[in-house]
């Protein structure tokens, strides 16, 4: 490797021919492996002279050593490599003072305007006189760094891509991924989609992406890749970006059409069978159909099925019609990869635009049913205020109709005294009997708030019974109350139980018009709770009745709107107690109320409770 | 002079139509409810029925059908205060339907005419002044 011969001191001829021969054969070894290393390896002097180059250099070059050897690097190197990028100024220094240098990744762009990267590692060697002499190495990993760049593009794509669940946003994406140079997109020229649209049976051209010249190319590339670092970047700005839809490119694609029957025609016999279709000569080529050669003029090009679970969605094409730069089998696989995870974004995508639709099917048809439900609502209000202005209306009309014609009866029987008094008592009675009604109907639209104080429940029995004795006087009906002094008080508001325990009574009579017997009866329960039974031995109430009974305006009474057990019902349910009917017909009906007197069953039934105290006596009395 | 059976179980109404009634030269027979009013038309002597149809017990519409099926040239004035009863085609067998009013005179030219059907002529029908 050096000149250096200092270190041959002679002693014999035979000796020395050993030695000789030893050089020689040291030399010849060193510089076959010199030779043979695939990295370009340089000695410069202190001047950069070139003392030294290896095959590999010169191959590189494209030039024999002589050619090389005692030139200076400045006439070889690019400038940009030199000065630049800081080459020149490294080895300088490395001839200085002796200390190795090694850089990786080392960027440069060619006389050509490509772009390579070196590693590049500077060590000091001896030269002869004691001088310093430099090793420069140079490893082109150009490739490799594009391969793994393309890689972290490819990763970055993927997963911007699987973020987006916008359909036509999703497909202008997968488009720049594969046109973008840079940290963008793969570099093609120019790429459409094809997608399958299984009502026409056709593959149609659906969005394009590039240059129709290499003006444009310029112009729009050079604007991705220097105002974007990333996909993402992108991405974020594509709402400022024009349509896809208004390119030139998709102006000449939107005309492609094929038919799915065309299988043995690409792009469709990549979707059939699945694989990537690399086509280096269009023009000869018997699978590129003539629409194809005619439109896009590429004489290479590729296509991507994009399939997924059988599913047919389309196929994705690339060239570099442009540039015309051959693609490369890495670009193929590359290409492939990234159709493969477009694939899946767009299924991803399709799946929840269709989720997306069902939801608001979903939504419409709540909303429909909700507007029904609305309506009917609606209606029936209606249909109960007129259910009730029939009622009430009869319930008017009788009296109305017995004052009118008594009034009618006075006019004419003026004279007679006696009769004018009889008829204007039966007009007074009827008075009443209207505001009556009209007070039943207030107190059961507008009933009272409830005050609640703790009772013995046989003093509100036996008041009631009272009451109801006193006013109706004497009946056929025996009335018995049963119930134990010593009974837990009950929290209730006293008139509203009087009013429902007057309404089961005034039932109860009615229900035994040839006499019978009235039974109330209050008994504890296990669980704290006070049972009151109002039993009669009436003609009972038919089954198909039952139900009913506590219904609004169900009545089978001539008079009366069918008011009173939906009122006593509402009251007892404001309590937080039951109501229950039970009845044998000829044999009688029973009316349960259950009051709860436990302070839990009170409070969840959200009546505050206030404590009856020690001696009995309540307290707001 | 003829023989209207009032059946009401309003004891007012049957008061009013009592005088109204007699006044213009009807003989006047009460009712208070659709058993009564068929045992009064089994023993004759009836000319028209005026009902009523709301009734505890049985209603008019079933008092109806069973004083048509004791006399079935029984004249019937349906006398009510639902007008809703009219649509129901059990009523469609009574002779007439009248919704109960002050004014009395719709009535009682329902009943002057059901007589007539009877073969009898009604009272001479006086002014109404009301």
């Amino acid at each position: 490797m050096t000149d250096d011969n200092q270190t041959l001191i002679p002693t014999d001829d035979d000796e020395t021919a050993r030695l000789l021969e030893q050089v020689t054969r040291q030399k010849a070894f060193y510089e076959s492996a010199i030779a043979a290393l695939p990295v370009r390896l340089l000695v410069l002097d202190e001047q950069l002279n070139i003392l030294l180059a290896n095959p590999a250099y010169c191959q590189q070059r494209g030039v024999p050593v002589e050619e090389v050897q005692g030139r200076n690097i400045a006439d070889l190197f690019p400038e940009s490599l030199l000065h630049d990028a800081g080459l020149h100024a490294a080895i300088t220094s490395t001839l200085e003072t002796g200390e190795r240098v090694q850089w990786s990744g080392y960027r440069y762009t060619t006389s050509d305007h490509g772009e390579r990267t070196l590693n590049v590692r500077l060590d000091p060697v001896p030269g002869p006189g004691g001088r310093r002499n430099v090793l420069l190495t140079l490893e082109d990993v150009t490739e490799r760094h594009r391969q793994l760049y393309e890689r972290l593009v490819l990763q970055q794509l993927a997963q911007a891509m699987l973020g987006m669940l916008d359909l036509p946003r999703l497909l202008h994406a997968i488009l720049t991924g594969m046109t973008a140079g840079g940290a963008v997109g793969l570099g093609f020229n120019r790429a459409f989609l094809m997608l399958v649209d299984e009502a026409s049976g056709m593959l149609k051209a659906e969005m394009a992406v590039g240059p129709t010249n290499a003006d444009e190319a310029t112009k729009i590339w050079s604007d991705v890749t220097t105002d974007y670092a990333t996909i993402e970047d992108f991405l974020a700005d594509y709402d400022s970006l024009p349509p896809a839809e208004q390119n030139q490119f998709y102006a000449i694609v939107s005309h492609l059409e094929m038919a799915l029957e065309d299988a043995a025609k690409l792009p469709v016999s990549v979707l059939y069978n699945g694989q990537t279709a690399h086509v280096v000569d269009a023009a000869n080529d018997p699978r590129v159909p003539d629409d194809f050669r005619r439109l896009l003029k590429a004489d290479e090009f590729v296509v991507a099925p994009l399939v997924v679970k059988d599913r047919k969605i389309g196929v994705a094409y690339a060239d570099n019609f442009i540039s015309q730069q051959p693609i490369s089998q890495a670009d193929v696989q590359l290409f492939t990869s990234l159709a493969n995870h477009a694939v899946l974004a767009i299924d991803r995508a399709e799946t929840y635009e269709q989720e997306q639709r069902r939801a608001q099917e979903l939504e419409e048809a709540y909303r429909q049913l909700k507007d029904a439900q609305e309506r009917s609502l609606h209606s029936q209000s209606l249909a109960a205020i007129g259910e009730m202005t029939a009622i009430v209306a009869h319930e008017i009309r009788t009296p109305l109709s017995t004052i009118g014609g008594f009034a009618g009866l006075m006019l004419r029987q003026a004279d007679d005294q006696e009769k004018v008094q009889c008829n204007a008592r039966i007009i007074y009675d009827e008075v009443l009997r209207l505001e009556k009604i009209l007070s039943g109907l207030l107190a059961f639209s507008r009933p009272s708030q409830p005050r609640f104080h703790w009772y013995k429940i046989c003093e509100i029995l036996h008041e009631s019974v009272d009451m109801i004795t006193k006013k109706l006087g004497t009946t056929s009906v025996e009335i018995a109350v049963r119930c134990h002094q010593r009974l837990p008080r009950i929290y209730i508001d006293r008139g509203q139980i009087h009013q429902v325990l007057d309404n089961l009574m005034r039932n109860a009579i009615e229900a035994m018009p040839d006499g019978g017997s009235l039974s109330l009866t209050a008994a504890a329960e296990l669980d704290k709770r006070i049972v009151v039974k109002v039993a009669d031995t009436g003609i009972g109430i038919p089954q198909a009745h039952l139900d009913k009974v506590f219904d609004t305006f169900f009545t089978t009474k001539s008079s009366g709107m069918g008011l009173g057990l939906a009122l006593s019902k509402k009251i007892i349910h404001d309590h937080g107690a039951e109501m229950l009917v039970d009845s044998q017909p000829h044999q009688g009906t029973t009316f349960t109320l259950i009051f709860p007197t436990d302070y839990n069953d009170l409070q969840a039934a959200g009546i505050a409770e206030e404590q009856a105290d020690e001696n009995g006596t309540t307290k707001g009395e | 002079m003829p023989t209207v059976l009032i059946v009401d179980d309003d004891r007012n109404q049957r008061l009013l139509y009592q005088e109204e009634l007699s006044y213009e030269g009807y003989e006047v027979i009460e009712a208070a409810s659709g058993q009564e009013a068929i045992a009064i038309v089994q023993d004759d002597g009836i000319d028209v029925v005026v009902l009523d149809i709301a009734m505890p017990g049985m209603d008019g519409v079933e008092a109806l059908s069973r004083i048509l099926a004791i006399d079935n040239k029984m004249p019937v004035v349906l006398n009510t205060a639902y007008s809703s009863y009219k649509d129901d085609f059990m009523t469609w067998a009574a002779d007439a339907y009248v919704v109960k009013s002050s004014d009395l005179s719709g009535l009682k030219q329902q009943i002057a005419e059901a007589v007539r059907k009877r073969g009898i002529e009604p009272p001479g029908v006086v002014a109404d002044k009301s």
